[in-house]
């Protein structure tokens, strides 16, 4: 008890952006820039093993590479952008694909790092899904008929329009890939930092703090930061999903006729 | 024969074997969304002309009146794209 109170332990710094500036490797190299590259190798080789014989009937790899394109293809892309839907299933899969594998990212032990919690990386995402659900709506309506579409609604008289076109068009053009990109940052980061925080909350307790309490209660700190690791798994696969989903469903909005 | 049969139906990829015929608007989940992105846009957009407006002429209210007309031309959008048609 004396001890506590003549050398008092350093108190525990809870880990905040800091944790997130990881120091360059080398050059101008840092991890997440390795985790995009070792994403995009890690999907061509899978995805290179599940179609290199193809089969009627499939083999173990040909079925789950099959499996994943029939998730996107029947569950997302058919359902959400209607006749048109083939076309994009390639685009669409590889960036489920892409999303899915760095957010997993996030608890692989040693990476242990989502790539999306640096909002750059979702930014660039979403810029890539602008460009394509934009020229989708272009080239389906022309120019004048996609922003028809995207900010005229129908039936309103004209000075209701005034008010109501502005707000369909920042919502619609402008603030789409910004939401698009924020909710997958948002929780990339957040569930990065809830583990680093379970799990240097509980280093602490057990290795630096002074406290006896502490240290039996710390396996408790250890305990929660599995569990959160566990549902953290659960998260990054919803968010991949999502992010597709949102993708599919504005090219198919674009895509409709009136409606 | 049949199992092989069965493989052969989902690779199918032209024909929608067994399929419903494709919703002609965006489903549910996405609608939300998207209705969630008018409501917030609309009061931010027309909550930040009134501040604009109550700053340039150092007047007060029309942030306010601002956050109340956006949010309520969000809602009368939302009702004329999904509600409405």
């Amino acid at each position: 008890m004396t001890m506590t109170a003549t050398a008092p332990a350093p108190g525990f710094e809870a880990p905040g952006v800091d944790a997130f500036q990881l120091p360059p490797l080398f050059g101008d190299v840092t991890k997440p820039v390795l985790q995009l590259v070792l994403a995009a190798i890690i999907i061509v080789v899978l995805f290179r093993v599940a179609t290199r014989k193809m089969q009627l009937v499939p083999s173990k790899s040909q079925f789950l590479g099959e499996s994943f394109h029939g998730i996107v293809r029947n569950s997302i892309a058919r359902d959400m952008i209607g006749p048109e839907f083939l076309k994009y299933v390639p685009f669409l899969t590889a960036l489920f694909a892409f999303v899915l594998v760095n957010n997993l990212f996030g608890i692989i032990p040693f990476l242990q790092f989502p790539t999306f919690s640096h909002p750059g990386v979702p930014y660039a995402l979403a810029g890539l899904v602008w460009i394509v659900f934009t020229v989708a709506g272009i080239r389906h309506h022309g120019f004048g008929g996609y922003m028809r579409i995207s900010t005229w609604p129908p039936d309103v008289p004209w000075w209701v329009r005034i008010i109501l076109t502005p707000i369909e068009f920042l919502s619609n053009i402008i603030l789409r890939p910004v939401t698009l990109s924020l909710r997958l940052f948002g929780n990339m980061f957040a569930g990065h930092l809830l583990l680093v925080l379970f799990i240097l909350g509980g280093e602490y307790m057990l290795v630096v703090a002074d406290s006896i309490l502490l240290k039996i209660l710390s396996p408790f700190a250890f305990l929660m930061g599995i569990v959160f690791t566990f549902f953290e798994a659960f998260i990054q696969v919803v968010q991949a999903y999502i992010f597709v989903m949102l993708t599919a469903s504005y090219i198919g909005t674009v895509l409709a006729d009136d409606h | 024969m049949v199992p092989v049969m069965e493989q052969e139906q989902p690779r199918e990829v032209s024909g929608r074997p067994g399929g419903k015929p494709p919703p002609d608007r965006t489903p549910p989940p996405a609608e939300a969304w998207t209705a969630l992105s008018h409501l917030l846009t609309g009061i931010l957009l027309f909550g930040a002309i009134g501040w604009g407006v109550d700053e340039l002429f150092d007047l007060r209210g029309f942030t306010v009146a601002g956050l109340l007309v956006g949010a309520a031309a969000s809602m009368y959008l939302i009702y004329v794209r999904y509600v409405k048609s």
